[in-house]
């Protein structure tokens, strides 16, 4: 089927970049992987509206954070953005890219997407927003809080990330 | 930290990860079925279009998901969208559970207000029931065994919601059976502020959704929060939902 071949091809060719972002919204292989997949299928399920769009890559973007942002919602794992006591803050560990996961991981879904689409997807604040369904506003008051949070979380682990 | 350094950041943190394997060949053959699923499942819906224009609550991934054309409820923004086509889906074509979507419009018709009217069923897939009061507004009922395992909470104020619509209102209670019921007023597209309420039976997520009037896409059923959580409450829709979470196979979109 000509439909089956152009989806085929699409995903192929990205697949493993929506891994990689799958891999920073989820932090860990497994998930990321499992993203990746209810992702396609929805791509493909809606394929004949989705090869349509002006920009396929840009409609993968959205169609992952908004699986992603669902699956948050529906296993309740959504984190209070004030809730974690200071405590419990991630500590700094030798495993620097495992600090930034965790650091990340500290974010609440919906600011992990923005840090996402915008800082590693290179997305205009215009882009994320319509990809998450929010204002301009929404994303670049998350972006900045979320930035925050993460300079906070990394601590003097971002100065040895940043240096090496 | 600037925008940059994060980018190299995030660019380091996945720099090591490996490629995972193709997914391509998986998903292709989940999707044909899934799209020969949903050919099924929107077919028995092009039947009732006269009462219910458009119910498709099925997303192969997460399991069933309406998607309204107008007045759907905007917590749901997903991108897929449902087409209609021609045969009715195994379980909707089961008697039984043509009878048991009957006996579930006749006690959503008593347990709902007297202004809301008569409630008949529409044709549906199974994992979720279809119903229309008098035909002006329609109602899904659904039973989603890969939904949440507890119902979405009221929000908090300073804290995040987990629901992506603006919430109106919002009411917490316990059901009879000590469950956990949250119904809810929302801001859906067009300025339309839609009613639902949700609860866990046997794990599995119930939803009750109202939607707009057809002929007028900006009124709304009336009926408040509390209300909505009473038709939880009533036994007679209680127990109709004991029986059709006995049913693995009116359940599955």
């Amino acid at each position: 089927m000509r439909g089956d071949d152009e989806f085929s091809e699409f995903a192929t060719a990205r697949q493993q970049a929506m891994y990689r972002q799958a891999y920073l919204l989820c932090g860990n292989a497994d998930a990321a992987q499992d993203l990746v997949q209810a992702t396609l299928l929805k791509l493909y399920r809606s394929w004949p509206r989705v090869v349509k769009a002006d920009n396929l890559v840009a409609y993968g973007h959205k169609t992952m954070v908004r699986t992603y942002l669902d699956g948050q919602r529906r296993w309740r794992r959504e984190r209070a953005w004030h809730a974690r006591p200071d405590g419990a803050a991630a500590s700094p560990s030798s495993d620097l890219r495992m600090t930034l996961l965790a650091a990340l991981s500290e974010l609440p879904p919906r600011a992990r997407a923005v840090v996402v689409l915008r800082f590693w997807d290179d997305l205009s604040i215009d882009q994320t927003a319509e990809a998450l369904g929010c204002s301009a506003g929404t994303v670049k008051a998350q972006s900045s809080r979320a930035l925050a949070v993460l300079r906070e979380r990394l601590g003097a682990d971002f100065h040895v990330l940043h240096e090496n | 930290m600037s925008g940059t350094e994060l980018r190299e950041l995030l660019d380091r943190a996945v720099a090591p990860v490996d490629d995972m394997p193709d997914l391509v060949p998986r998903v292709l053959a989940a999707g044909r079925s899934s799209v020969r699923r949903r050919r099924a499942v929107t077919t028995g819906l092009g039947a009732v279009a006269g009462v219910v224009a458009t119910v498709g609550v099925a997303n192969v991934v997460w399991g069933p998901v309406v998607e309204w054309p107008s007045a759907g409820p905007a917590a749901s923004p997903s991108p897929s969208s449902v087409s209609s086509s021609e045969t009715p889906p195994p379980g909707a074509d089961d008697p039984a559970f043509r009878a048991f979507k009957g006996r579930m419009a006749a006690a959503l018709e008593d347990a709902l207000p007297a202004r809301l009217g008569v409630v008949r069923s529409a044709a549906s897939a199974p994992g979720y029931t279809a119903a229309s009061a008098q035909g002006t507004f329609p109602i899904t009922f659904r039973l989603d065994p890969w939904g949440m395992a507890q119902p979405t909470r009221c929000p908090v104020e300073g804290q995040p919601s987990d629901s992506d619509a603006a919430v109106v209102s919002c009411l917490e209670q316990r059901l009879p059976n000590g469950q956990l019921a949250s119904a809810f007023h929302e801001l859906a597209s067009g300025g339309t502020v839609l009613p639902r309420v949700e609860t866990v039976i046997d794990g599995k997520w119930l939803q009750l959704y109202l939607f707009a009037y057809q002929e007028s896409p900006r009124k709304v059923p009336s009926i408040t929060d509390r209300q909505l959580i009473s038709v939880l409450a009533d036994r007679k829709v209680a127990d109709l939902v004991q029986e059709w979470s006995a049913h693995p196979e009116w359940q599955i979109g």
